[in-house]
């Protein structure tokens, strides 16, 4: 019997196959309902200090360290969920996939708020770390999938809409959180516990809209006056590859490397801007500081629209060479700026590198659709972003690490960041030379035959994904 | 004369309209994102601010070489920063 049949028929994906008179604009509004909510993730530390002082009692409260993993384990079910739900996301489609997803990132913060309230560290840690880091693995990954499917022509455009909603979402968590802590604090509570609350429903209700708007087009649509490039493109695959094949490839692993290469060193400045810049300029104020941060929060969002729209023109190929070598220079001219002490210098290189660290991750999804078509490109990127969590791990302990070396070795502070900066633009080289050995998809790791006709270019079930040999 | 699956392909494609009712969709569909992105924009305008005002409290004294045993700068946190 058929799922459609069933009660929740309207979540199935036969359900969400856009009807003559459908406007593709409005996918990217429900891409970005999705992506903004769960980019509240990167906010996440504006509730470190009120969870550290709840009970007002230093012995008994959390330690900023035992908060700190909250983020963690929700980064790394980020990437988990992602990988291992990418296929079923393509099978049923991106409304089950993005209501599974405001439930589990709602549902992360209604536990945790339990978690503030029985003081019990572990519900916060099941709550925003494992749910709500499912529910940003599905809806970092279903939305992008379904915009790629909706924009052939312009790819990259239609992926960088949605991942920059994903970087606006930090600037509207965070002030959101600390408007609500504000609202329901009172003389015995810091409002922590009204605040997930609060922002558990609504983030709930808010991604509900995407998921109810949400629409895949029809099996071999194409966009009015379409004519897709007859000439061979060196790198854009006219076959599909499942997402079990494609991690047969040598490409899937060089791009692996190129996004963990690219992620390691951005979060060599994300991670240490505000000390950074205090420790490199001395007289620098914590107010400029954290002024300095905002405007890379804005960098980063406006560069993942940017570049990866420029991707659509200049290729994928061509964009992450310009993320790797003009990153590597200005990694290697920030020292030269704190030795002149110019400010301007430091800041102009550092917005450029965010924004094309932004850029990465927004032209990653359309450089996957170049090399595996589109058919199980959700599940590929899904996979793919195990290298961000891998990242996320090994660029702060780098970066960390160095540091206090250099300074254990009687490096001025103003040059503790020397070395690290050099390293950076080294991995960035390294990055360089894995996106120039990435290669078009050998054809035998094709679908042998075209998919039958299935609404919203999904795999059969039961369709032979094995290579073709 | 178009192959067969060239015919497929236009009668399975979704015409793009404008009509009226589309319009007022895509003006509720791009608010409802849209109002919230700005307003977070803008809050990070705000705070940006304080970088184009007087970025620098004082002038580095002998900023190459600074005294070893100085405090380190109080750790901000930094929220607004996505990864």
């Amino acid at each position: 019997m058929s799922a459609a049949t069933g009660s929740l028929s309207f979540l199935d994906r036969e359900s969400t196959v856009a009807k003559p008179g459908f406007n593709r604009w409005l996918v990217p509004p429900a891409a970005l309902a999705i992506h903004l909510a769960i980019g509240q993730a990167y906010a996440f530390n504006v509730f470190n200090k009120p969870l550290s002082t709840l009970l007002g009692n230093k012995d008994a409260d959390w330690k900023l360290s035992t908060i700190g993993w909250i983020f963690s384990i929700a980064i790394v079910f980020l990437g988990l969920s992602a990988a291992l739900f990418g296929k079923w996301l393509e099978r049923v489609g991106p409304r089950k996939a993005m209501l599974a997803s405001a439930c589990c990132f709602g549902g992360g913060f209604l536990v945790s708020a339990l978690g503030v309230y029985l003081h019990q560290i572990a519900l916060l840690y099941l709550g925003y770390g494992v749910l709500g880091g499912i529910g940003l693995g599905l809806g970092y990954i279903s939305p992008v999938s379904t915009l790629i499917k909706w924009f052939p022509d312009r790819p990259g455009m239609a992926t960088g809409m949605a991942i920059m909603g994903f970087g606006g979402g930090a600037m509207v968590g965070s002030p959101l959180a600390g408007l609500l802590m504000k609202h329901f604090k009172t003389a015995t509570s810091a409002g922590v516990m009204e605040t997930f609350l609060v922002m558990g429903v609504g983030y709930f209700l808010f991604m509900l809209y995407g998921a109810a708007t949400v629409r895949v087009p029809p099996a071999e649509w194409k966009p009015q006056g379409f004519v897709p490039s007859k000439k061979p493109q060196a790198l854009v695959t006219t076959g599909n590859v499942s997402a079990d094949n494609a991690i047969k490839t040598p490409s899937f692993y060089l791009l692996w490397a190129v996004l963990f290469l690219n992620v390691t060193a951005g979060i060599g400045i994300l991670g240490q801007t505000a000390v950074m810049t205090q420790e490199m300029f001395p007289g620098v104020t914590e107010a400029t500081a954290l002024g300095f941060v905002g405007l890379l929060s804005i960098f980063n969002m406006a560069g993942r629209f940017f570049w990866s729209s420029l991707s659509d023109y200049i290729g994928r190929k061509s964009t992450y060479a310009i993320y790797f070598l003009l990153g590597a220079c200005l990694y290697a001219l920030i020292p030269t700026a704190g030795r002149m002490q110019s400010l301007t210098l430091f800041v102009a290189a550092c917005a450029v590198i965010m924004s094309m660290y932004g850029g990465g991750f927004a032209t990653i999804p359309a450089y996957l659709r170049d090399l595996f078509g589109t058919v199980q490109v959700g599940a590929i990127h899904g996979r793919l972003l195990t290298a961000w969590s891998a990242a996320g791990i090994a660029g702060p302990v780098l970066v960390n690490y160095l540091r206090e070396y250099q300074l254990a070795h009687g490096v001025a502070k103003t040059h503790a960041y020397d070395f690290t900066m050099y390293l950076m633009a080294g991995l960035l080289v390294l990055g360089a030379i894995c996106n120039f050995l990435v290669r078009a998809v050998d054809a035998r790791f094709y679908e042998h035959a075209k998919p039958a006709v299935v609404p919203g270019y999904g795999l059969p079930t039961g369709a032979n994904v094995g290579p073709n040999r | 004369m178009a192959t067969p699956r060239e015919t497929r392909f236009e009668h399975r494609e979704v015409k793009s309209s404008l009509s009226p009712a589309i319009i007022l969709w895509l003006a509720i569909s791009w608010l409802w994102v849209g109002v919230p992105l700005a307003w977070g924009v803008t809050q990070t305008v705000i705070k940006s601010q304080a970088l184009f005002v007087a970025p620098v409290a004082a002038p580095a004294i002998n900023a190459a070489e600074p005294d070893k045993n100085a405090p380190v700068p109080k750790t901000v946190d930094a929220p607004q920063v996505q990864k």
